[in-house]
């Protein structure tokens, strides 16, 4: 039986894959989104720290909105449709401790991955998000399982 | 009267209601309008990205099209007459692969490609380097350049994105000084630290935010000064980012402007050397 590709995956990246592949990463406050076509068997993940581009620097997927359009842009332009994909939500931990609830940057990036693929109506079947401690997850992009483990 | 006092208690309530949708409508008009100026300056960014980037690939290429035509044509007197033209096309070939190179890394990092290829290496190594390819530049401009190595320092991190990162400040320390370049490497902390200070152009405070901004040069329009498609520092700023660092400048009145780069020695993401872990503590989602 032939071995699956494993792959690390940092942040501000995004990787694709139709082959059988483990994408591993990495936690705290940044957010991943795993996209799976659920007919081709192939899926995309990416790995974000802020929720928005603010219009300085690159416009790398490091930014959540970039990041999203991006990982949805590279399944379509590799052939799957969008309504044979569906979504998992990963990270936005609540690392520090601040007083301003409205600065958490973990949430807001939660958001901003909602708020995209609402936008796109692809399904969100499953997501570990939040809480005060960091994750390492494993996306398997044959089968679509991840498997998350709190750090 | 009990009627009447509902029905003015009503219209008070629908006036309330009205109200409150009114100032709802103006919130979303003005998040609207912002979103569109967005938009617009994002879009005229990109005309002005173009408008430039043409300029700046299409000359060289005219340039080597050009002279190399000449050379093959022309009957020169001597070979030192023939050197001087090849030395040009050389010149404009350099310049041609840099900005393309921080095309082509920008449209990389952009689309999620960051992947770097660590290894260890000499940092003084790596900027001698640098400093000994843009020779012919240098001595074309009439330009001194000192390099002070004060410290040695070996360092793990993606030797080619650092030279890409190097040339680009080299190539703007050039372009913009009166006649002195200096290059430091020393250590700071735990830190590298190398600068490229430049005796000319002073970046305005006003400016100051524009630095790492993409397509945009400080000097633009038709009547532009220094040549450049505003992207290298956007790309060196990413660059750096990546590993860990940071880039801070000085530019004051008489002073000329100073850049210095900071870089972690150990590298970052040590991480990235894990092997995917065993199925223990995980849970399947």
């Amino acid at each position: 039986m032939n071995e699956k590709i494993r792959i690390y995956l940092k942040t501000g990246g995004i990787v694709f894959s139709r082959e059988a592949s483990e994408i591993k990463t990495v936690l705290g406050s940044c957010v991943s989104v795993c996209l799976w076509d659920f007919k081709y068997k192939s899926g995309a993940m990416n790995h974000f720290i802020f929720p928005t581009w603010t219009g300085r620097g690159l416009a790398t997927p490091k930014y959540g909105n970039v990041a999203m359009e991006s990982i949805y842009e590279k399944m379509l332009s590799n052939g799957s449709r969008s309504q044979d994909l569906i979504a998992k939500i990963f990270g936005g931990g609540r690392l520090f401790t601040s007083g301003d609830m409205s600065l958490n940057p973990g949430e807001q990036n939660i958001a901003s991955a909602k708020k995209f693929l609402a936008r796109v109506n692809i399904p969100v079947i499953s997501e570990d998000t939040g809480g005060a401690r960091g994750r390492t997850v494993i996306f398997h992009t044959d089968t679509g399982d991840v498997f998350v483990k709190k750090n | 009267m009990k009627n009447n006092m509902t029905d003015e208690f009503l219209l008070e309530e629908i006036k309330n209601r009205l109200l409150e949708k009114n100032n709802k409508i103006a919130k979303l008009s003005l998040e609207l309008e912002e979103a569109r100026e967005k938009l617009f300056d994002s879009e005229h960014l990109k005309t002005n990205f173009l408008s430039i980037i043409r300029n700046e690939l299409k000359n060289p290429v005219s340039a080597i099209s050009g002279l190399s035509k000449l050379v093959v044509q022309k009957d020169f007197d001597s070979v030192g007459e023939i050197k001087n033209v090849l030395s040009t096309i050389r010149l404009e070939a350099i310049k041609f692969a840099l900005q393309l190179d921080n095309v082509l890394t920008a449209s990389s990092f952009e689309g999620g490609e960051n992947n770097s290829f660590l290894s260890g290496f000499d940092l003084c190594e790596l900027v001698y380097e640098v400093k000994r390819s843009f020779e012919d530049e240098i001595k074309s401009r009439g330009r001194h350049v000192e390099t002070e190595f004060i410290d040695e320092i070996k360092i793990y991190a993606d030797r080619e994105k650092l030279k890409l990162v190097f040339k680009n400040f080299l190539d703007n320390a050039l372009k913009f000084s009166e006649k002195n370049v200096k290059l430091t490497v020393s250590r700071r902390n735990e830190h590298a630290l190398i600068s490229f200070y430049n005796d000319g152009y002073e970046i305005e405070e006003k400016n100051h935010h524009k630095i790492f901004e993409r397509f945009a040069p400080l000097d633009s329009g038709l009547s532009r000064k220094y040549s450049g498609v505003g992207l290298g520092l956007c790309v060196c700023g990413a660059i750096i980012e990546n590993h860990g660092g940071k880039i801070d400048f000085s530019s004051g009145k008489g002073n000329g402007t100073l850049f210095e780069i900071e870089l972690p020695i150990a590298g970052k993401n040590q991480e990235e050397a894990a092997d995917i872990e065993s199925g223990e503590g995980f849970i399947i989602l």
